[in-house]
């Protein structure tokens, strides 16, 4: 069945003429595939699945949240150990860039020149920190999530 | 436009926006098949356990298998649970067969819901997939678990049921 296809348009009498095509028993009985299809076709249930849809997103609310949650939990370690593979490399490529810049500005006053390595310290580890939980986070399904609120709102 | 299985991956991940979709494509279809299996009991008691059960257990879907052919057996397996809850086979054909004299009289009774009601169970899942559901004699035997040829058999069965439950209807 296609998706999102619309039953009445589903109904046709295909089924029955393929099925008769195929099956010698139903040729030679002659049946009365006009009849039985108007008769089947004839009646489409007076039902409204869309309020029922309304409810069933509003009970699966918790299992759906319950799934999200361990989906998380499953993903957190294998997201920290992923993350924590590169952690020697940008720490060393951190303390090569503080020495390079202690170097240039080692000539300077004391003071200033523990200022600005202290400074340069501090935005390596915040910009550090961002990545690494920006990492974790995407690991963990939370980008998949937002794709997700855009899928719906599409929908 | 994803896939009916990418989208169970995602709602096994707990996503609702998936569910979301699923629903959107699939409300019509799977009503519709609840209704006519049941004749119009239940219906949405059915309709909503058959979605919580995909909700509960589509972490466990095997992409490798269409989602359609595994909604429509969750729905099927609930839909015969309500048969076999609501009346035993004893007692099906004692009333399937003082209906059927009722049938007869009645023209206005010529209707598909009646004539399917007369059809046994495995004859009228056939019937329905195929007919109403556009399936394919491979997907309904997916759906039903059993062969091809059962599933010609069955279609055959139930064809002949049914003309001859609309001649006499006729008469």
């Amino acid at each position: 069945m296609k998706p999102g296809k619309p039953l009445e348009e589903a109904v046709t009498s295909n089924a029955l003429q393929a099925h008769v095509s195929d099956c010698e028993s139903c040729r030679k009985a002659e049946l009365p595939l006009e009849r039985l299809s108007s008769v089947l076709s004839s009646s489409t249930p007076s039902i409204n699945p869309e309020a029922w849809s309304l409810r069933v997103l509003v009970r699966s609310r918790s299992i759906l949240q319950e799934r999200r949650a361990q989906s998380i939990r499953r993903r957190l370690p294998l997201a920290l150990g992923i993350s924590l593979v590169a952690l020697p490399l940008v720490i060393t490529y951190d303390f090569f860039l503080l020495e390079r810049l202690y170097t240039v500005v080692s000539g300077l006053p004391l003071v200033l020149t523990f200022y600005l390595c202290a400074s340069a310290a501090t935005v390596l580890l915040l910009v550090g920190g961002a990545a690494y939980a920006g990492l974790a986070l995407v690991l963990t399904g939370v980008g998949e999530t937002l794709s997700a609120r855009m899928r719906e709102v599409q929908v | 436009m994803p896939s009916d299985e990418e989208l169970a991956a995602e709602l096994g991940r707990g996503d609702d926006a998936a569910l979301r979709a699923l629903l959107h494509r699939y409300q019509r279809p799977l009503a519709h098949f609840i209704f006519r299996h049941t004749g119009g009991s239940e219906v949405e008691d059915i309709y909503q356990e058959t979605w919580l059960r995909v909700s509960l257990h589509a972490a466990n879907f095997d992409p490798e298998k269409r989602f359609s052919t595994w909604l429509f057996q969750i729905a099927l397996n609930l839909c015969r649970d309500f048969h076999r809850r609501s009346r035993s086979a004893g007692e099906l054909d004692a009333e399937l067969r003082g209906t059927s004299s009722e049938l007869d009289r009645c023209e206005a009774a010529l209707e598909a819901g009646a004539l399917l009601a007369q059809l046994p169970e495995a004859q009228r899942e056939v019937l329905i997939l195929r007919y109403y559901h556009d399936l394919s004699e491979e997907e309904t035997g997916r759906v039903l678990d059993c062969p091809k040829g059962t599933v010609k058999s069955r279609m055959h069965n139930a064809l002949a049921r049914l003309a001859e439950l609309a001649r006499r209807a006729k008469s």
